[in-house]
Formats: structure tokens, C-alpha cells, sequence
């Protein structure tokens, strides 16, 4: 065949780049040039059966933790961490430890967590969040700390409250989600009325499908278009929402970086992503924005069009 | 990163580790192989022999400690079958301007090149794949494979050819 054949690494050296300029240039000439261009830009366009990296990690931990006893010996560091915390807490505080009934759940990235509180009130637990509540107290006050995002579905009686750094947010029975972050304050009424104070005593009441957000404080309000919060169902969406939260979203749902030091994260988006495939997830909020992004490992950087 | 000595039998190293490589060497197993599942478990087993031997093995050599295991245990197992890759549509480059002409094109001419890549002989496939789907530079396809950069350029060059004559063929 052809000159450019002999060499044994011409066509290596040309993928890598690694050409001289007159080796190129004659290559470029060659009959068979187009076709090795598609063929090296089709080949990158090809991949490998999704994988679930997550997924696989926990089976690998349930394989270890159930076959090799070698395990659990190292296993248990993070548990001694927790005692160690946990006595220290008990010598700090001593007698004070007795009365203190406080019960708290948090979840990691990716998680969500189903809670029955005391009088059968529900919440579900976003990823990286957590609530916690005074089981002694829960009698006298349905009151409850909350970080992160929670959908609240009440049982009917006293008032329920939910605090948040943010601000708190009062019911009697009904269902709604709150979301919370820095300068960030979300909540979204499915059922019922809920009664929303904001850190600087703004009072709101908002209705069966009406929703509020207060951001960098200026308030939005919007209505719902949905029964609950998809985030519930493996899918989070999003209704004229800033990016920036948009994005944090993404990160707790999968325990990703992204640098998005390029975009402006004032802008809105509107759609939904799923918890259940990243690079979908990537291209169902990012594609509508027109922001190209690259996805490496677990950081994703994000570039303006 | 880089010169890091410390034992993977921290689990947060080791977890690490996992989702450094877990990814690339269930590829790796898959080029070779063509079948997920086996490579999937391939991959599982590696891991657990890793964890097993965590005492031995330092972060900076666990990729390599890796490769090593499950190309044996490739070898163990006989059992071959075809690769079956996907084609992606370029999502990112949706707005240029290409016809649907052109995009249908391109789909026939990849499942022409799917084939092929089916009928690469091993060694040609897994350095082909590595680069082009892993996007792994030819010394760490070196270093993977336990050959030369030289061997891995060779063997990149010869499935190019073999590529366009298959393709040309059809």
C-alpha cells in the first residue's frame, strides 16, 4: 500500500498528534486521509455500556463485608471515631446527657431518607440533609430543625414548625417541601396551607399549590404544577429556578464537583433531571442552557457556549 | 495525588481507588472480553483480592496491581464473546449545522465501524479502545497492558489499518 505504512507508528503518531508538519501534510494528500479521519471521529464518538459506579462500589462492600472477616477490623474506624465523639459528649455534658432526647437524621450525597416522626407526621429526607426534633418536647410543640431539602406530609393537630436557618415555616396538617441553602429559602405548598416567616419576619401564607422562594432577599412566588416534589420519585425538577441551586442539587444527588466559574448562575432553568444517570442528568439541564460542559471523573467543568 | 504511600486498607482510600479505576478497568476486561457481566464481576473480584492484599499494596501501585489481576483473571476465563459498543449522537455539538443526511451518514458508517472493532484481534482492540473511548495516553495503555509505548503505537497503527480495510470491504 501506501508510503505512510511503513513506518509502524504513523497512524499512532497521527492520532496523538505527534506528526511532523510534512508527514501531515503529505498524509493529508493520501487517498485514504478521509476516511481515517472518520473512522478516528467516529471511533470517539463510541462507549461502553453504562456504568454504575455507585452501585457496584456497595455490591463490592456487601461482598466484602459478608465473605472476608478482614474487613470489619478496619471497618470499624469510623464507628471508634463516633465513640470517641460520643463520650466526649457524655463527659462534656454528664448529668445534661440524661434529658438529652434530641433525635436526628441526616443523609449523605445521593441518599434520601423516608422518617415517621412521633405523631405519624412523614418526611422525606433529601440528599445532604438533615432534620432533627426533641422526642421529650415533641408533645408539648411539633418542632423540628431542618438543613437541605424535606417534603413534609402532616398529620392533622397543633402546630407543626419547621426551622431553618433561613426562617421557619408553620402548619396545621398538610404536605409541603422546603428547601434550604445559603441566601436560599424554598418552599413549595402541596396540600393544605402552610404559614412561611422568613429570617427578616417577612409573614406569608401560601396555599394549596402556590410556592415561595426568597433568594439573595427578594422574594418570588409561582404556582405548582405538580401533586408532590419529583425529587420523591427519582427525578428533581425545577420551575424557574436559579442555576446555582439547580446545580447544587446535581451535586448532593451525586456527589459531584462542578466548576461553574464560567456560567452566570443568576440564570433560570426550568426542566428536571434524574437521579439515576449522570450524564443524562448533565444533559437535560445543561443542554436547554446552552453550556457545554466536560465531565471528568467526579468533577464537572462547565464552559460558555 | 501523585506520590502518595499511603495503604489502601484505609477505606477511604480505598474507595478512592475504586472510583479512580474501577471504571476504566471494567473497560479494559470488556475490550478483551466482550461480555459486561463477566467483566462487571471480574471487576468485583479484583477489588476484593485488592482489599485482601491492602497490607501490600500502596496507593501509587494499587492501578497497577489492578490491571495485573484482572488480566489474569481474564486469561482464566475462557469463555469469549463479541463487543457490543453504543453510538452516541454528539449532544454537545447539537447546534451546528448538520443535515440529517449527514447524521445518517454517520450512523450507518458506525455500525460498519462497530463490527470491525468486533473483529479486531484483542491486542489491537484494547489499545484501540482504550484510546479512543477511554481517551488514555499511549503510556498509560503501556503501563495498563504491561508492553512498550512503542508496542502500544504499533498496535494502535495495525487496527487503524485493519479498521479501513474492513471497512472498506463492506
Amino acid at each position: 500500500m501506501e508510503k505512510h505504512y511503513s513506518d509502524e507508528s504513523f497512524l499512532a503518531r497521527w492520532i496523538s498528534g505527534d506528526l511532523t508538519s510534512e508527514e501531515l501534510k503529505e498524509f493529508k494528500a493520501s487517498s485514504d486521509y478521509e476516511e481515517f479521519v472518520k473512522i478516528n471521529n467516529v471511533s470517539q464518538k463510541l462507549s461502553t455500556p453504562q456504568f454504575k459506579k455507585a452501585e457496584a462500589f456497595k455490591n463490592l462492600e456487601k461482598q466484602i463485608d459478608s465473605t472476608h472477616k478482614a474487613v470489619s477490623k478496619t471497618r470499624r474506624l469510623k464507628p471508634y471515631l463516633l465513640y470517641g465523639m460520643a463520650a466526649s459528649v457524655i463527659l462534656l455534658l454528664g448529668y445534661f446527657l440524661f434529658f438529652n432526647t434530641t433525635e436526628s437524621f441526616d443523609t449523605d450525597f445521593g441518599e434520601q431518607l423516608a422518617i415517621t416522626l412521633p405523631d405519624n407526621s412523614q418526611v422525606i429526607l433529601n440528599s445532604k440533609s438533615s432534620i432533627s426534633y426533641d422526642k421529650n418536647k415533641w408533645d408539648e410543640g411539633r418542632t423540628l430543625q431542618l438543613s437541605g431539602e424535606a417534603y413534609f406530609k402532616v398529620e392533622e393537630g397543633s402546630d407543626f414548625i419547621v426551622k431553618t436557618e433561613k426562617g421557619n415555616v408553620t402548619v396545621l396538617g398538610t404536605e409541603f417541601n422546603v428547601n434550604t441553602g445559603v441566601n436560599y429559602f424554598e418552599i413549595q405548598c402541596f396540600k393544605g396551607s402552610v404559614k412561611v416567616v422568613t429570617s427578616n419576619n417577612n409573614e406569608t401564607i401560601l396555599t394549596k399549590g402556590k410556592a415561595i422562594r426568597e433568594l439573595n432577599n427578594k422574594i418570588e412566588n409561582w404556582d405548582l404544577t405538580l401533586e408532590i416534589p419529583t425529587w420523591t420519585t427519582n427525578e428533581s425538577t425545577f420551575e424557574v429556578a436559579p442555576l446555582e441551586q439547580v446545580i447544587k442539587a446535581l451535586e448532593h444527588q451525586y456527589n459531584v464537583k462542578v466548576d461553574a466559574s464560567k456560567v452566570d448562575l443568576n440564570q433560570r432553568y426550568t426542566g428536571s433531571f434524574t437521579h439515576s444517570d449522570i450524564n443524562l442528568a448533565l444533559q437535560s439541564i445543561f443542554t436547554p442552557m446552552e453550556i457545554s460542559y466536560l465531565a471528568e471523573d467526579n468533577r464537572i467543568q462547565l464552559l460558555k457556549k | 495525588m501523585s506520590n502518595n504511600n499511603e495503604s489502601v486498607c484505609e477505606p477511604t482510600t480505598f474507595e478512592l481507588v475504586f472510583s479512580l479505576h474501577s471504571e476504566s478497568l471494567r473497560n479494559f476486561v470488556y475490550y478483551k472480553c466482550g461480555d459486561i457481566q463477566q467483566a462487571e464481576d471480574i471487576v468485583q473480584d479484583t477489588f476484593i483480592k485488592l482489599w485482601m492484599n491492602c497490607a501490600k499494596v500502596v496507593f501509587d501501585k494499587a492501578k497497577s496491581y489492578l490491571f495485573t489481576v484482572a488480566n489474569n483473571a481474564f486469561l482464566n476465563d475462557v469463555a469469549h464473546k463479541k463487543v457490543v459498543l453504543n453510538y452516541q449522537k454528539n449532544i454537545t455539538n447539537r447546534s451546528s449545522n448538520e443535515t440529517p443526511e449527514f447524521l445518517l451518514e454517520e450512523q450507518e458508517f458506525s455500525e460498519k465501524l462497530k463490527k470491525a472493532i468486533a473483529d479486531l484481534p484483542v491486542k489491537q482492540r484494547e489499545v484501540f479502545l482504550l484510546s479512543r473511548i477511554d481517551k488514555k495516553k499511549y503510556t498509560e495503555i503501556a503501563e495498563i497492558i504491561g508492553i512498550s509505548v512503542k508496542g502500544v503505537e504499533k498496535r494502535m497503527s495495525q487496527a487503524l489499518i485493519a479498521l479501513r480495510k474492513q471497512i472498506g470491504n463492506i
